[in-house]
């Protein structure tokens, strides 16, 4: 008996080999198919509890246990993303070997079984053009259907937008508040920032009075008690005064209309809060939360805390942004006021020791908080504020931490030059006048840079230098000719602003933290004890006023017209005879 | 996904010279070695290359937006490696067919090798959707020249596979193409690509063409179903007989007539499409935002990349608005012009399709083919030159 072997079929091996692989890469393609889906649903960013969670935490921010439970699920939530996109990975790998597996057995089952070509019927030489009846009528369907597709595309209703002069005009007009240009006079009629608006502690316009009298009213348009406590220094802008006031519990910025004195607005700090585990540190009570003065540029006032807060308020009290630079390092506590320039938000944030580059210097777009620049500075701790002037028609922006006075292109963040000038803890800010960059090393020396330098201009660049009466707390003013220095003990000095030669000094005998500032030819000073006195801004000592005011002046003034805006301890002063309009101009009170 | 990450810059110059030197070599491969072996070869190696390992950018298909871009902005220059992965495969097409195709391009050899059962697509439906190409390229170098998006990059659905990450829309829309691709030869080469548009323009004009015999054809009729991207041509007589004159004579003036009128049509179609089109352009969807947003309170907390720009809007409205009509008015001329290109597209492939030729052997289409060297396997005359098969002799005669 003869045993008639089965004849193996040569493809049966690829076939078996194509089934293997096809159901492997269907059940791979499935599980990653299903693990794609779980990677959208299940990413952290959106996860809904979380969501939720974040949201009862806004209502609660206290709630210790709601947040463990926040960091927990987000912990969780990340690694098990994570692992899933691990495991894609793998999936992917495992797949990319398993279809060309896949693809090979079934290209050689092919070729196998492939029969040789046999044509199967005569060849019709009419045959094309028949086809090509046929095609002609296909290219009309693909026409038609394309044109129903634009037809129905175009007629789903896009809104007109506008297009002309005319219609960009009336949409604008429709529901949009007017957008006020701003132009260099405005900011140099207000008091936009510290240092007020030429960066010198010193208005060009303004015309505060000379002589008031608390205890009759006169030249006392309003005064209004503090709603806040806080070091900063007020405002002014349009017919809006700013500052800001804070505790641990709830950081605010104010707006008081410059007209009656009544509080228009007061808006809390929403910043989020920093990433990471949160971080104990002190805020020193002697600083407070609200040391550093806040800032405008026409459209909206910002302020920064001593806990990191930085937030952006419109001019109507809404909210622009806000944002958590993270509590800094600073013995004392952060005290650098804000500055703008254009539409930029400049934030000068030193801290640490200067081998810990933990300072930077911030350019923040002020209309929607996105940073510009952020640059690392090897400083250490300052309480200065930054200047901003312009040298050979550029921007520049000058900061103080020891020991060095460094000037940057304000457009780019990039240093330009610096000198090696400065001891102790840097407190007084830099001023700008004549041309000139004037420093004060506390209780040491000011001193007069010139601001065209490159490089380390230590040896080149420094004019002059004086070391009678520096002051260790208060910012100098300058008018076109001289300088004025107040130290804390009550020492004001007068320098001439070419020369550096002491003019004249006078010891009032009284503490000052308050920094001299300087308008229509007169130099205002208010005390720490509430004294206030009004000077010639001359070469001669000329007492012309002095009055003593029921309050604790810690805080700069403010000019703004023909007005000066006070914050003391206890209430927010504003002295002048007229009454200032909505734009900041002023008029006899009682008359229309 | 559209935009790779920062690489080095040796790398604009290296990518053309592979570029230049698997063009040689594909050339090579067809015209004197004629191997599909080596042509597979080729194309493996311009797969791992050009697609997993340069993750599929630069790639000539997008390069086309560049120059586009380049072309009507002036803020805007073409890299050396866009300009030369457009014009390589473009001049190599005008003299020697669509070489680039056959294994360069990594998205044609991705799906040259999955290809396992081909099936024939009716011609109809080939003919039908063989104008979306030239309409997809008309559509992306519209929206590159108005400095709206690259829309040939964004919706590639061969990338996410290369890079193996992308939007769940691609990711699907790659494999189901790959699915399909494993029964229908090349679909994205031959009904969407819009560089092989261009290419299949330039192979049209080609001064050499691929031929399946390297001799005389014998019309065995062995290559007839062949090709699995239906390029193959059958010969045909040029002339229809006395009584069809006249009428095919008719219908084609009247195409002829027709197609003027369609590029009016499209032409206006297109100005209508206008605003929508519009729409994609960053500049006026944020005008559009800004306007539906008008007196609506800013968001606060942590904003959106959206939210910050709508920011900026409120801080700029006169200038997002102006920056908005201008766009439109770019628009306006560019939508115009692909409205008439689409309305030519359709009116050429109308007349092509009156037109009747004269071919005497069964060859590929000079425009169509993609040179992937599969017809030359049928032809016995190859397979004698290559001597698998002897040639036929001649049965000897006898004299008395």
């Amino acid at each position: 008996m003869s045993v008639q072997r089965k004849k193996m079929d040569p493809a049966q091996s690829w076939i078996t080999m194509g089934w293997l692989s096809g159901v492997f890469c269907t059940v791979l393609g499935l599980i990653l198919c299903v693990g794609h889906i779980r990677t959208i649903t299940e990413d952290p960013f959106h996860s809904p509890t979380l969501k939720e969670l974040k949201i009862r935490l806004r209502e609660n921010p206290k709630d210790e246990g709601l947040k463990v439970k926040i960091r927990d699920l987000d912990l969780s939530l990340r690694a098990g993303y994570f692992e899933q996109v691990t495991r894609m990975n793998l999936g992917i790998w495992m797949l990319l070997g398993g279809v060309p597996v896949l693809i090979f057995s079934c290209r050689k089952v092919m070729a196998i079984r492939r029969q040789p070509p046999v044509p199967s019927r005569e060849y019709e030489p009419e045959s094309p053009h028949r086809e090509r009846a046929t095609s002609r009528r296909a290219v009309a369907a693909m026409a038609t259907l394309m044109a129903v597709g634009l037809w129905g595309i175009t007629s789903c209703g896009v809104s007109p937008l506008p297009r002309s002069e005319k219609q960009i005009d009336e949409a604008l007009a429709t529901g949009q508040p007017v957008v006020v240009e701003i132009s260099a006079a405005d900011y140099l009629k207000s008091w936009p920032r510290f240092l007020g608006p030429l960066g010198n502690n010193s208005s060009p316009g303004a015309n505060p009075p000379a002589r008031w009298e608390t205890s009759t009213g006169s030249n006392v348009l309003w005064r209004i008690p503090s709603p806040s406590s806080g070091f900063n220094s007020p405002i002014a802008w349009g017919g809006q005064v700013f500052f800001s006031g804070g505790s641990a519990a709830k950081r605010e910025v104010f707006s008081i209309d410059l007209k009656s004195g009544k509080l228009m607005w007061r808006s809390a700090v929403s910043a989020p809060p920093m990433p990471g585990p949160a971080t104990k540190k002190e805020i020193p009570e002697s600083t407070g939360y609200a040391p550093c003065t806040t800032a405008t540029d026409g459209r909206h006032v910002f302020a920064i805390f001593a806990n990191g807060e930085l937030a952006a308020f419109n001019l109507d009290g809404s909210s622009a942004w806000a944002k958590n630079l993270g509590i800094p390092d600073n013995p004392y506590g952060h005290a650098s006021s804000l500055t703008t320039w254009k539409d930029r938000l400049i934030v000068q944030f030193d801290q640490g020791e200067p081998d810990q580059g933990k300072s930077r210097l911030l350019s923040i777009e002020g209309g929607t908080g996105t940073v510009i620049y952020e640059k690392t500075r090897k400083f250490g701790s300052s309480w200065a504020s930054p200047l901003i002037f312009e040298s050979g028609g550029k921007p520049r922006v000058c900061l103080l931490s020891i020991p060095h006075a460094v000037t940057y292109d304000l457009e780019t963040g990039e240093e330009l030059w610096r000198a090696e000038c400065l001891n102790g803890e840097v407190t007084p800010s830099p001023i700008f006048s004549s041309g000139t960059v004037f420093v004060a090393s506390p209780t040491d020396k000011l001193l007069a840079i010139r601001p065209d330098g490159t490089g380390d201009v230590t040896k080149t660049h420094i004019q002059w230098s004086a070391e009678d009466n520096v002051p260790d707390v208060t910012s100098p003013a300058a008018n076109d000719e001289l300088i004025f220095t107040i130290s804390t003990s009550g020492q004001l000095t007068c320098f001439d602003l070419k020369d550096g030669k002491k003019q004249w000094e006078h010891d009032f005998e009284t503490e000052f933290h308050a920094s001299p500032a300087i308008a229509a030819g007169r130099i205002y000073l208010f005390s720490q004890k509430g004294r206030a006195i009004v000077l010639e801004a001359g070469r001669q000592f000329k007492e012309i006023f002095q009055t003593q005011m029921d309050d604790s002046f810690h805080a700069s003034p403010a000019f703004i017209g023909d007005n000066v805006i006070l914050r003391g301890l206890t209430n927010i002063w504003c002295l002048g005879s007229v009454i200032p309009s909505s734009d900041g101009t002023a008029k006899p009170a009682g008359k229309p | 996904m559209t935009t790779p990450g920062p690489q080095a810059a040796y790398w604009e110059y290296v990518d053309p010279l592979v570029l230049a030197a698997a063009l040689g070599t594909a050339l090579w491969l067809i015209y004197t070695r004629r191997s599909r072996r080596g042509l597979i070869a080729l194309s493996i190696f311009s797969l791992i290359y050009f697609g997993f390992y340069r993750k599929g950018c630069i790639c000539s298909i997008g390069s086309v937006q560049n120059l586009a871009m380049a072309l009507f902005d002036n803020g805007y220059a073409a890299p050396v490696s866009a300009i030369a992965f457009f014009a390589l495969p473009v001049a190599v097409a005008l003299f020697s067919g669509r070489a680039f195709c056959s294994g360069v391009c990594p998205h044609g050899a991705l799906q040259d090798l999955i290809l396992v059962k081909p099936l024939k697509v009716p011609t109809w439906l080939e003919q039908g959707l063989s104008v979306l190409p030239f309409i997809y390229l008309g559509a992306g170098v519209l929206f590159a020249a108005t400095g709206t998006t690259f829309i040939i990059c964004q919706y590639d659905p061969f990338v996410p596979i290369f890079r193996m990450s992308g939007r769940t829309f691609m990711v699907l829309s790659g494999v189901a193409l790959l699915v399909l691709g494993m029964f229908v030869g090349r679909p994205y080469c031959r009904f969407l690509c819009p560089f092989g548009a261009i290419l299949k323009l330039a192979g049209t004009v080609s001064a050499r063409r691929v031929r399946v015999t390297p001799d005389l054809c014998t019309q065995c009729r062995l290559c007839e179903a062949s090709c699995p991207f239906g390029a193959m041509r059958t010969p045909e007589t040029g002339r229809p007989a006395a009584r069809d004159l006249p009428s095919e004579r008719r219908q084609l003036t009247l195409a002829l007539m027709v197609t003027p009128l369609l590029i009016f049509a499209g032409a206006w179609g297109g100005l209508k499409f206008s605003p929508t089109a519009a729409m994609l352009h960053p500049s006026v969807n944020l005008a559009h935002e800004f306007l539906a947003n008008q007196g609506k309170p800013a968001p606060t907390g942590a904003l959106s990349p959206a939210d910050l720009e709508l920011q900026r809007a409120r801080q700029n409205p006169r200038e997002t608005l102006v920056a908005s009509a201008k766009v439109q008015h770019r628009f306006d001329m560019g939508t115009t012009l692909f409205g008439a290109w689409i309305g030519l597209v359709i009116g050429a492939k109308w007349i092509s399709l009156r037109l009747r030729r004269t071919r005497t052997d069964y060859e590929p289409d000079r425009g169509d083919c993609v040179a992937c060297a599969r017809c030359f396997d049928y032809c016995p005359n190859e397979l004698v030159r290559r001597g698998v098969i002897s040639p036929v002799k001649e049965p000897a005669t006898t004299t008395l």
